[in-house]
């Protein structure tokens, strides 16, 4: 099995702040990631850094075979945790946008993911509520055929049952040359789609396991761990 | 990928500037029609003392009506003429400062594109609109112009053309562009360094705007007052005549703004590319 | 019979079981077709991986097998389902007991209560 993402001591330093302190992984394919941590951790620099929006200050880290850069934003899949989308567009506009863009999107998965959720393609994205907005990003990040997903807090802003379609959507478009990492803090919700996961706290790696081995040793849920990991 | 980039660009633009290109037009049209016009008869003017003033013949409610409404037409024309450029001016930094920056940034580098592309793709159609702009505003004023003045135009033209021949036209668009795009790159870099702080960010671009208009005017001095001393030997200033000064120095001021945007376009290149720093 | 799995032991062990009940109580009837791993990942809630290993551990068990080209069926093997169905049930009596005896019940006053209360319930 390939490793879609390997880095090696990889770091990123603001001044005398280590936000990501000599940070080792390797990801294989078709697996579904668990990235854990408190706020500060280094999560969304790491996620950052995969999709070329930073630059490591030491280490270095390739993405399919590849350092971040164009070759790897045409296989990269991002969601970030913020609305991102020009608002003025519709989301019919939008879907043509990322068309234009990515060889890999599949503009009839996205219409049907659209029609499920009963969201009007012809509605421009500034009427639509926030848990809507976050949902069309979902569909527009899920609908590419990427190799490796990149999800930043996907379920955070968002109903229980929107909760539910969401995970339902990310196990539904597993795919064996693919791999999803979540960064949530949600971990009682995520914790049955992952298969492994990975602590990360002050910008180093403090564990790294398949979620069965976890519960297996610790006799607890990840969330239970955590809680006592990263106690106050 | 370039032109696709492009082809977003004007989209997200266009719904700005069409709408004021039109409205701007339009309002040059009505108040050609109303003060030069038969609008015009029978109008009370506040100035005209002449026996036909309706003013004076106590006979005045439309005329009082017509001579109001050209005067807000007027002075709707003027704050449109006036919002065109500093629209403009606004498009042209919130499409770099917000679009490539803000949270749309998240959308736009994460795309298969290279950071100069992004640059250029901004670059290229705010210049557009810049030009766009201008002509706009040149055409509205045209149509304002009275007939009469108007066919002295190609006269004047012809004679601007015999003064300082073709290629100094040709020197001068050039100079003029140039100093289009550098002007808009020199926004571009100064928004690109305020960005590297964490705070007052928008205030710090502005700051840097200013040290970098500042260094650019010590350098072509610098650069003038060298060519002027190196030249003096080749060129005898006292006997070349105005025109070969002017086309002289159109030339070098050419020269001068596209090694100074080259300058500005590598900068932001890197900044963008190395230095990023989203929220 | 919806899914029941706990938070604090592996979700692999709790797949294995949850579809061993199934077939035991004919949710999954003898021979029938199962879902693709996918549909069966998705009504669980889990993750596709996990849900192949645990169907690949009962395949190896003897519960399940795959045709090639049709896909996982149960197995028609009454005497096999009927060995789990034993085994299920003995953890379970064996895990009753052990609750009981906590409880502080004796095994002749464990007999007496089920043989009132299972008694009873076929009488209703």
């Amino acid at each position: 099995m390939n490793n879609i993402l390997e880095c090696e001591n990889l770091s990123k330093y603001y001044g005398s702040t280590k936000a990501l302190d000599s940070v080792t992984l390797n990801i294989p394919e078709g697996r579904i990631v668990g990235l854990l941590g408190p706020n500060g951790s280094g999560k969304t620099t790491f996620i950052k850094i995969c999709n070329d929006l930073l630059t490591p200050t030491k280490g270095r880290i390739r993405i399919g075979g590849f350092e971040p850069g164009i070759e790897t934003k045409k296989i990269v899949s991002y969601l970030p945790e913020k609305t991102y989308l020009n608002n003025w567009m519709k989301v019919s506009e939008l879907i043509n946008f990322f068309k234009d863009f990515y060889t890999d999107f599949n503009t009839d998965k996205a219409y049907d993911m659209l029609n499920k959720l009963k969201i009007d393609a012809n509605t421009r994205l500034k009427t639509l509520s926030k848990g809507t907005k976050e949902k069309v990003q979902l569909i527009l990040v899920m609908s590419r055929e990427a190799k490796l997903y990149l999800l930043d807090e996907p379920i955070g802003g968002v109903d229980p049952a929107a909760r539910d379609y969401i995970l339902d959507t990310i196990i539904k478009n597993y795919s064996e040359n693919a791999t999803v990492i979540i960064s949530t803090h949600l971990i009682s919700d995520i914790e049955k789609i992952l298969d492994d996961i990975i602590f990360l706290k002050d910008g180093q790696v403090i564990l790294s396991k398949t979620v069965d081995e976890i519960r297996d040793e610790s006799g607890k849920s990840i969330d239970a761990l955590f809680r006592e990991v990263f106690r106050c | 990928m370039l032109a696709k980039l492009m082809k977003y660009e004007v989209k997200a633009t266009a719904r700005w500037f069409l709408p004021l290109y039109v409205s701007v037009l339009l309002f040059a049209l009505i108040n050609k029609l109303t003060w030069y016009g038969p609008f015009m008869e029978n109008k009370f003017s506040f100035t005209d003392s002449s026996i036909n003033n309706p003013a004076l013949s106590g006979n005045s409610f439309v005329p009082v009506i017509k001579g109001i409404m050209s005067s807000l037409f007027m002075f709707i024309y003027v704050m449109l003429f006036v919002g065109l450029f500093v629209a403009t001016l606004i498009v042209v930094i919130q499409r770099y400062y917000k679009s490539l920056l803000g949270d749309e940034g998240y959308l736009m580098f994460t795309l298969p594109v290279n950071a100069w592309q992004h640059i250029l793709n901004k670059l290229v159609i705010s210049a557009l609109w810049c030009l766009l702009s201008s002509i706009v505003g040149i055409c509205s004023i045209l149509i304002l112009i009275p007939r009469e003045a108007l066919q002295e135009l190609p006269y004047a033209f012809a004679r601007v053309k015999e003064f300082i021949g073709v290629s100094g036209i040709v020197i001068f668009v050039l100079g003029a562009v140039t100093s289009l795009v550098l002007g808009i790159l020199k926004i571009y870099s100064a928004i690109s360094l305020g960005h590297l702080f964490n705070k007052y960010k928008l205030l710090l671009s502005f700051v840097m705007y200013l040290a970098i208009d500042a260094i650019t005017q010590v350098v072509w001095m610098l650069i003038t007052v060298f060519s002027v001393n190196i030249s003096l030997n080749k060129i005898d200033f006292a006997s070349m005549s105005n025109l070969h000064q002017v086309k002289y120095v159109f030339a070098a001021l050419t020269v001068l703004n596209v090694v100074f945007s080259a300058g500005h376009f590598l900068l932001t290149s890197y900044l963008v590319k190395r230095r990023l720093n989203l929220e | 019979m919806p899914w029941d799995l706990k938070p604090d032991r592996p979700i692999y062990t709790q797949l294995i079981e949850q579809i061993e009940l199934k077939i035991c109580s004919g949710v999954y009837p003898l021979g029938s077709k199962l879902p693709s791993v996918r549909d069966l990942a998705q009504e669980a809630s889990v993750n596709p991986n996990t849900m192949q290993r645990a169907l690949a551990k009962l395949e190896e068990n003897g519960l399940l097998y795959t045709n090639r080209t049709s896909g996982r069926y149960v197995t028609e093997d009454i005497k096999m389902v009927q060995k789990v169905k034993d085994r299920l049930a003995h953890d379970l009596i064996q895990e009753f007991l052990q609750n009981m005896k906590r409880l502080g019940f004796s095994e002749k006053e464990i007999l007496t209560v089920i043989t009132k209360m299972a008694g009873g319930a076929e009488n209703e």
